[in-house]
């Protein structure tokens, strides 16, 4: 049998590179800053999450409320704290169900060519509304919330996953190894899992590092438009939304929540840079 | 005449439309134009685009959509009844005839003198297009018997019927012109008010001129003449900011619902009056009195005990509002101060009773989680809410105040429409919901049985009854000890947790004389002077 | 080339008629009844049954879709449920706000990242290019919604140099266009750069260099017209998805725009304004999309087409 899976040292020469690669390790460093953060939130945060306290109700950053507090007197910063908690969770949950669905049908699409032309047109169907306005449909008809909105950002962002995953497809199927392994007569589960996945492996983790950022950005917009996470939780996009009210009176309200949402993002796109350079180093 | 207050919803008696959280604050008016304050045109910012400008029609009455209507009887600012379009009115002793004696002098936009067969028209055509017709009570026929005299024969008596008079929805329009032109009376309508309508820039602007041959203004108007203004206009401006910026440049004269938030710095600008007018109805805890557990009166007892309303009103309304513990809001025909002050008595804040209560109930906070559990279940409910920004702040607070008390109240945002729909399905635990109505009826509209639109699926026979004989009782201070026993009830059995009215913030500019009733929530336009 | 025009065309129709399907599937499953949300709680239960007639809510529900399907034909989007407006009527009224303020963002996006593309590719490996390739990453990165807020805090509340919000000419357009395009121009420094390092790489501009042609001649002469093929591509494809981020940014700024229609219809339950409008800006997304490749191969002859 042939093995066409990319040899060991590949791998170790990408992982080589991508520490080196100084952009990529200041994303991994954004990220590993945020997700500690977030985790360790209940035992760093300064104050108790949904605390109120009326007397000191949008008090400016000071040193006991470093960020400040909001309309109810509750400090930001221990909010954004436990607000990380919500949107890596979200993006996680939303890569990796819109990487399941998509990968697989992407496969399917690029491996078997009868169902392909189906697949393509429902994702052509799908591409052709706006991504953000697909998911506030969807979140029309489902009702507003977290879950309802990662659902929505799942369906709007598969058919981007499923055109990078199929046209991989394509360009390996026809090479010469494939048409040997299934002239050997091997199955053709066993030739897309062993002999197709690993092979387009590099293009998937790049984009769903991508994706990351850009689903924790569409849930943060839908919250932000009061379709996401409800009060109390101190879901990013959704203290932007509440804190839009005060902008005059209380900016860090609103600057504060969204500064975060944009550092995470960009940490994503740090490190999906990084990973595509590390995976095909003729492009830098 | 009533007033829909797109932001407060104040008027659920008509449609309560849904809002999605991000328009709380969305379009505005296009009209680039500098349509300033000038010339004698009274400029009001306006939050409402009328969906019709015929009342039959319409789906809900506000001020931009009703002014032009004047109804048969009306009241003053202090709640005192007056004449309206009908000199005097006599309730025959079955109290199924109603008689108005209708003025003489008055003329329809279009010229056509008000007699009493076409006030018999416009009563026809809204018994027969009206969706809302119910709300007028049962009425089998209305007729003329002669020039002036214009009788309503109820099929049985219906008490009520003199504030859903005050309550705009039987003014009569010029139901001549309405058979002339159809659907087009939507965007011509012709009534009796001191205004009459002029143009109108769907999504910008809706503008009114005075009515020249007016003279039958109310006997609480100093003018009963022609307005003091040449026009009105309303300037169709939704989002807060630009409201704001509109009135702080003078470009309108009132800003109508101002931001509770604005109002302290409003108070520093030069010239500027601010008014309070409080709401004819309650925000109120919807309990399903069918659910499992909230059929257990000590529960929803509890969660009264639970709360403070104090910082429900400072915090989440700014402090436009007032507290209110029992059924009815003071402005609402009925309240009473004895219920009132009662309802005060027994449901202030006792978290120790609420305590008591709850392990009364067998909740117990057993694992020192801070949650009182039963069987090792911990108390969880779910609190249903609209996406009124209002709303959201008060029902974060009434989460940390009901958790302090033991109970778990998780948080659901969800359209109104929703709302009402697991509402009807009896699908929901409890809802923050409002109501509001000029009579003390609207306790029959939202319990009596026969009643489909209930929010708590409370149903107590005893109560049915005098709500029944609250209809139909002609006698006013009968009536009016009805409702007290009526209320006394309600406290008992507690189906809902009333918390506030709100009050609505009128800033004016330049103006002087404009007045808002908050019997009527109608605007008073006769006395209406513009500061040159 | 017209063959693949013309099959470019009938696959544009296939997709919108899928498009329609989805849409008119979505609406119906809204819950909440239209007929109940226009007359309020207190209607009659005829009344109620009138209005569903009238609109045609009891007929079946393919009859339903035929009839939706057989006046997009004649151009007829519907009428909305509550101010009575030909939905088609509405779009109008709005799009031209919309239309300016996309045009006016990819302008912007267009001129800030094919120059901050440029200079970084011919500084390349310099501070400058860096910062530029991180100034567009976080251009990427944050979020429309707060990039408008900080805009308004900044220029229209401690600066007071644009109105706060509504629209009062061209230049309040001026800080929705920059939210907008901020994006844009951070994806389009990015293709620029990395464009123009290809081409400044080639032989032809290495003689050009050689020769002592100034810099700045090489670039506009050589450079441009070869990277900008890429960038204009792209710009195209983009403008769909501008007129949907045109949702949250009117939004905060309160423009009367057709993102704003889309969610106050979603809002109100206005079924025959929302089929109308996604079904509109399908259409949109989906010719930008053709024009852009017929551009496209206009532009770049290697392109074939079979």
């Amino acid at each position: 049998m042939v093995n066409i899976n990319r040899p060991e040292s590949y791998w170790v020469g990408m992982g080589k590179r991508l520490r080196r690669n100084k952009t990529a390790m200041a994303g991994v460093v954004i990220l590993l800053v945020f997700t500690l953060g977030s985790l360790l939130a209940p035992v760093v945060a300064p104050h108790p999450v949904e605390q109120m306290n009326f007397n000191s109700r949008l008090s400016a950053p000071s040193l006991t409320h470093l960020l400040g507090t909001d309309d109810f007197g509750r400090d930001i910063f221990s909010r954004l704290l436990h607000g990380g908690r919500i949107s890596l969770l979200m993006g996680l949950i939303t890569v990796v169900l819109s990487t399941l669905v998509g990968v697989t049908l992407g496969i399917i699409a690029g491996y078997y060519r009868r169902v392909d032309l189906f697949i393509m047109q429902g994702m052509d169907i799908l591409m052709s509304l706006p991504a953000l306005l697909l998911a506030i449909a969807v979140i029309a008809v489902l009702g507003p919330g977290l879950t309802n909105a990662m659902i929505a950002v799942v369906i709007a962002v598969i058919p981007s996953y499923v055109r990078v995953v199929r046209s991989a497809v394509l360009s390996i199927r026809e090479k010469e190894y494939i048409e040997a392994v299934r002239a050997l007569g091997i199955r053709d589960w066993q030739i897309l899992l062993k002999h197709i996945l690993p092979n387009i492996l590099s293009p998937i983790i790049v984009l769903s590092t991508i994706q990351f950022g850009v689903s924790i950005l569409a849930a943060a917009a839908l919250s932000f438009l009061g379709l996401g996470a409800q009060p109390p939780m101190p879901e990013w996009g959704a203290m932007v939304f509440v804190g839009k009210a005060f902008l005059s009176q209380a900016w860090w309200m609103s600057i504060f929540p969204g500064l975060a949402i944009m550092l995470v993002v960009l940490g994503f796109n740090l490190l999906g840079d990084g990973l595509r350079d590390a995976f095909d180093p003729k492009t830098r | 005449m009533k007033i829909h207050r797109w932001k407060q919803g104040a008027m659920s008696v008509f449609v309560a439309m849904a809002l999605i959280a991000g328009c709380s604050s969305q379009p505005t008016n296009q009209v680039g134009n500098d349509t300033a304050a000038k010339g004698n045109t009274l400029v009001i910012a306006s939050l409402t685009d009328p969906d019709s400008l015929d009342m039959h029609k319409t789906s809900w009455l506000s001020m931009e959509n009703s002014l032009i209507y004047e109804p048969l009887l009306t009241r003053d600012a202090t709640g005192k009844l007056h004449p309206g379009l009908a000199e005097k009115y006599e309730i025959s002793q079955d109290g199924k005839v109603w008689t108005f004696i209708l003025r003489k002098d008055v003329r329809y936009h279009s010229g056509d003198p008000m007699t009493a067969v076409s006030v018999k028209d416009s009563f026809d055509r809204l018994l027969a297009i009206s969706p809302v017709k119910g709300l007028a009570g049962p009425i089998e026929k209305v007729e003329a018997t002669d020039e002036n005299t214009l009788k309503v024969h109820f099929s049985q008596p219906f008490a009520p019927f003199v504030n859903v008079i005050v309550g705009g929805l039987v003014s009569p329009l010029d139901a001549k012109k309405a058979k002339e032109l159809g659907d087009g009376f939507s965007n011509s309508p012709s009534a009796t008010g001191p205004i009459i309508f002029d143009k109108r820039e769907r999504g910008a602007s809706l503008t009114y001129k005075k009515n020249p041959d007016y003279k039958w203004g109310p006997e609480y108007a100093a003018n009963k003449g022609p307005l003091q203004v040449d026009s009105i206009m309303f300037r169709l401006m939704k989002d807060d900011d630009t409201r704001l910026m509109e009135f702080k440049k003078g470009t309108v004269h009132v800003l109508y619902d101002a931001p509770p938030n604005s109002v302290a710095e409003l108070e520093t600008l030069p010239g500027v009056n601010i008014e309070k007018v409080m709401d004819v109805g309650n925000k109120y805890i919807a309990f399903n009195n069918k659910h499992p557990l909230f059929s257990d009166v000590r529960l929803r007892k509890a969660v009264a005990l639970s709360v403070d309303r104090d910082p429900l009103v400072q915090v989440a309304l700014n402090g436009f509002g007032k507290p209110v513990y029992g059924p009815l809001a003071p402005t609402i025909y009925g309240y009473s101060e004895a219920i009132e002050s009662k309802a005060k008595q027994l449901y202030t804040r006792d978290l120790g009773k609420a305590k008591e209560l709850l392990a009364e109930a067998g909740w117990t906070d057993s694992n020192g989680d801070g949650i009182v559990d039963k069987d090792g279940k911990p108390l969880s409910v779910e609190m249903l809410v609209s996406q009124e920004p209002a709303f959201q702040r008060a029902v974060q607070i009434l989460q940390s105040q009901l958790k302090e008390a033991g109970i778990d109240m998780k948080i659901s945002v969800q359209e109104m429409t929703t709302i009402k729909e697991r509402i009807s399905k009896t699908s929901y635990d409890m809802a923050l919901m409002y109501y509001g109505w000029f009579d003390a009826d609207i306790l029959y509209l939202i319990f009596e049985k026969s009643n489909s639109t209930s929010r708590t699926h409370y149903n107590s026979p005893e109560l049915d009854v005098l709500l029944n004989k609250g209809r139909l009782e002609m006698n006013e201070q009968a009536r009016l000890k009805i409702y007290e026993d009526a209320q006394e009830i309600l406290l008992n059995d507690l189906p809902w947790v009333p918390l506030w009215v709100s009050e609505t913030v009128v800033a004016t500019r330049g103006v002087k004389g404009f007045t808002v009733n908050p019997y009527t929530q109608g605007i008073t336009l006769h006395d209406v002077t513009l500061e040159k | 080339m017209r063959r693949y025009v013309v099959k470019r065309i009938l696959s544009l129709v296939g997709t919108l008629l899928g498009v329609s399907v989805l849409i008119f599937l979505m609406v119906h499953l809204i819950p909440g009844d239209p007929a109940t949300q226009i007359l309020g709680q207190f209607a009659t239960p005829e009344a109620i049954s009138q209005l569903r007639a009238k609109l045609g809510l009891d007929q079946p529900l393919w009859q339903q879709y035929m009839r939706f399907v057989g006046n997009l034909f004649t151009g007829d989007l519907g009428t909305s449920l509550f101010t009575g407006e030909k939905v088609w009527d509405q779009i109008m009224n709005r799009f031209p706000i919309t239309m300016q303020l996309a045009t006016l963002s990819v302008i912007i996006a267009a001129i800030f990242g094919i120059l901050l593309g440029t200079i970084a590719a011919v500084k390349q490996n310099t501070i400058i290019d860096r910062l530029v390739v991180l100034t567009s990453l976080l251009g990427i990165s944050a979020p429309g919604f707060w990039i408008a807020l900080f805009l308004i805090w900044v220029f229209a509340y401690k600066l007071a140099l644009f109105p706060i919000s509504g629209y009062e000419g061209i230049h309040s357009l001026l800080l929705p266009a920059i939210t907008l395009g901020m994006a844009e121009a951070g994806m389009i420094a990015r293709m620029t750069r990395s464009s123009m390092l290809e081409v400044i790489k080639q032989d032809y501009m290495r003689t050009a260099e050689a020769k002592g042609a100034a810099l700045f001649r090489i670039i506009v002469s050589h450079g441009l017209p070869n990277a900008i093929i890429p960038v204009v591509t792209m710009i195209g494809l983009q403008f769909g998805s501008l007129m949907a981020g045109a949702v949250v940014v009117e939004t905060v700024f309160t423009l009367q725009g057709i993102g704003s229609l889309a969610i106050e219809a979603i809002g109100k339950r206005d079924m025959p304004t929302i089929q109308g409008m996604v079904f509109f800006m399908a259409l949109i997304f989906a010719l930008t999309n053709l024009i852009v490749d017929l551009i496209y191969s206009r532009i770049d002859p290697r392109i074939h087409f079979d």
